[in-house]
């Protein structure tokens, strides 16, 4: 069989889900009001891309949720590698980790709201904060539990220590670290959604809000619809890129 | 050396939070100074005091129960209803089928952005936000489960097959047991989130909870209240995972894990 029948294979059970929405809706099962069809849903989609910028929206929170998404994976990554590789920064940074994880991360809203205003800013800041801590822990956390013998082989073959944290821990850990950045990436995309539907006047948030104000719940939907696929073809785009940056692990 | 003995506890306890307790002086001296401006950045003092203003008149501790309620409702949804699927994905290959391809979609999406739609179902009730908890939470407890209860060694099945064991007993006595950590790792992946969206709803419908409050704060300018709502919902979270951290090794003392827990 070849790889695309596979996957449409696969996904066979979502296309019959989609059918039967069609089809439930069309011989009356559906309250129209409340549930709009799949045809009608999909024409609403068509309409915002052509009459209302869905694009733009969708570009802007795209914009949002990466430069919040990427800082945090920079930051994180060379956090959590300090604190695994340096006595000093783990002393410092351990206790505070430890005592801001439980916080749930969509508490961070009000406080950028406050700080930064209704803007870009603040949006990127609560996604920024809100992956930083998962990305931190799961860095220290994989970094300290890679095998020791790595290290040791590297030392005895005469790697300069320095390089060893970048040589050879980070490679090392990256399986464990590619699968909380994947946590992250998720949580940064519902970040975003929280934070336009509550701020701001442009984004997919704010457009999804906006059309179930107005009574235009096909478009919402439709707007529903365009967020799941772009946080679907996120995911899909990163399990690719960790496969590559991965190739050499034996499965 | 009795004293010592027995405050040990209290300066391991001090020594191993010791940046946090420097923060939080930092935090009282330079507001105090007017290094930030006092409106964004409260000193800690006028926090805490607005929180046990807040926490007296009882203002706090509904909003408290009001995230805690909503919270364990949808995270109990969750969990009944996901353990269960998860189970029912191992047990046949139909459900498998099914449900296979719609947790791999739904994984990923941010099902955050279908609160509108539960709002117009559910109205702005507490029945959409449990509903938003639940869906959110119940996904990565069905595939926390599938893949505990798939990857069962193969060891425990064939005995229990040699001893006799029926095909019923042998999912009750030995697939759920063997799987239970795993089953309760996805649980715990699953709590924060029901947390975050508890949280997230109560801000965007108003009304009751932690996220209601902080927002009405931001709304009305009180930066303290603001401060004070955030250290309770820390407050509430650190409860929660700690409360869940100890069920975990009430159930699993059986467990392997609970020997390595202890001896460390």
């Amino acid at each position: 069989m070849s790889k695309a029948l596979r996957v449409a294979v696969f996904y066979m059970p979502i296309f019959v889900g989609l059918i039967l929405w069609e089809l439930a809706a069309r011989v009356g099962l559906l309250n129209p009001a409340l549930f709009p069809s799949l045809g009608d849903t999909l024409s609403a989609f068509v309409r915002l891309a052509t009459k209302a910028h869905l694009l733009e929206h969708a570009e802007l929170s795209v914009y949002r949720q990466s430069s919040g998404f990427f800082l945090a994976a920079a930051f994180g990554i060379v956090s959590g590698m300090l604190m695994a590789e340096n006595r000093w920064v783990r002393n410092v940074l351990e206790p505070l980790l430890r005592a801001t994880f439980p916080l749930p991360k969509s508490a961070l809203i009000p406080l950028f709201i406050l700080w930064l205003g209704i803007g870009d800013s603040a949006k990127i800041a609560a996604v920024f904060l809100g992956c930083l801590l998962p990305i931190v822990v799961t860095t220290y956390n994989a970094a300290r539990g890679i095998n020791k013998q790595l290290v040791w082989s590297a030392w005895s073959l005469g790697t300069p220590k320095w390089l060893i944290p970048w040589k050879i821990v980070l490679p090392a850990a990256l399986p464990e670290v590619m699968s909380g950045l994947r946590i992250a990436l998720a949580l940064s995309f519902t970040l975003m959604v929280s934070a336009e539907f509550l701020i701001g006047q442009r984004g997919l948030g704010t457009l999804i809000g906006t059309l179930g104000e107005d009574g235009d719940y096909a478009g919402m939907f439709a707007a529903v619809l365009a967020v799941t696929i772009i946080g679907f073809s996120a995911d899909r785009l990163f399990l690719w890129l960790s496969g590559v940056l991965l190739r050499w692990q034996d499965r | 050396m009795m004293a010592r003995a027995q405050f040990g506890w209290l300066r391991r306890g001090f020594e191993r939070n010791l940046s946090v307790v420097v923060v939080l002086i930092l935090w009282e001296i330079t507001t105090r100074f007017g290094v930030f401006n006092n409106f964004l950045l409260p000193p800690l003092s006028k926090v805490l005091a607005r929180g046990w203003l807040d926490l007296l008149d009882g203002e706090i501790p509904r909003q408290v129960l009001a995230t805690g309620m909503l919270t364990l409702v949808g995270f109990a949804l969750a969990a009944a209803g996901g353990v269960a699927a998860g189970a029912l994905m191992s047990m046949s290959a139909v459900a498998r089928r099914i449900m296979e391809p719609l947790v791999s979609v739904a994984f990923p999406i941010p099902k955050i952005s279908f609160l509108p739609i539960f709002i117009l179902w559910f109205g702005l009730g507490d029945a959409s936000k449990i509903a938003m908890i639940a869906f959110t939470c119940v996904v990565p407890i069905i595939s926390a489960t599938f893949l505990g209860t798939t990857t069962v060694d193969k060891y425990f099945l064939w005995s229990a097959q040699n001893l006799g064991t029926k095909r019923h007993a042998l999912f009750w006595k030995v697939i759920i047991p063997a799987a239970a950590p795993q089953v309760i790792s996805g649980l715990q992946v699953a709590f924060p989130l029901a947390l975050i969206i508890a949280v997230v709803t109560e801000m965007l419908t108003g009304g009751d909870g932690l996220g209601g409050y902080m927002i009405h704060a931001v709304r009305f300018a009180q930066s303290d209240k603001v401060f004070a709502g955030l250290l309770a919902t820390l407050l509430t979270g650190m409860v929660f995972i700690q409360g869940f951290a100890w069920l975990r090794a009430r159930l699993l003392v059986w467990h392997a894990e609970s020997a390595v827990v202890g001896a460390t």
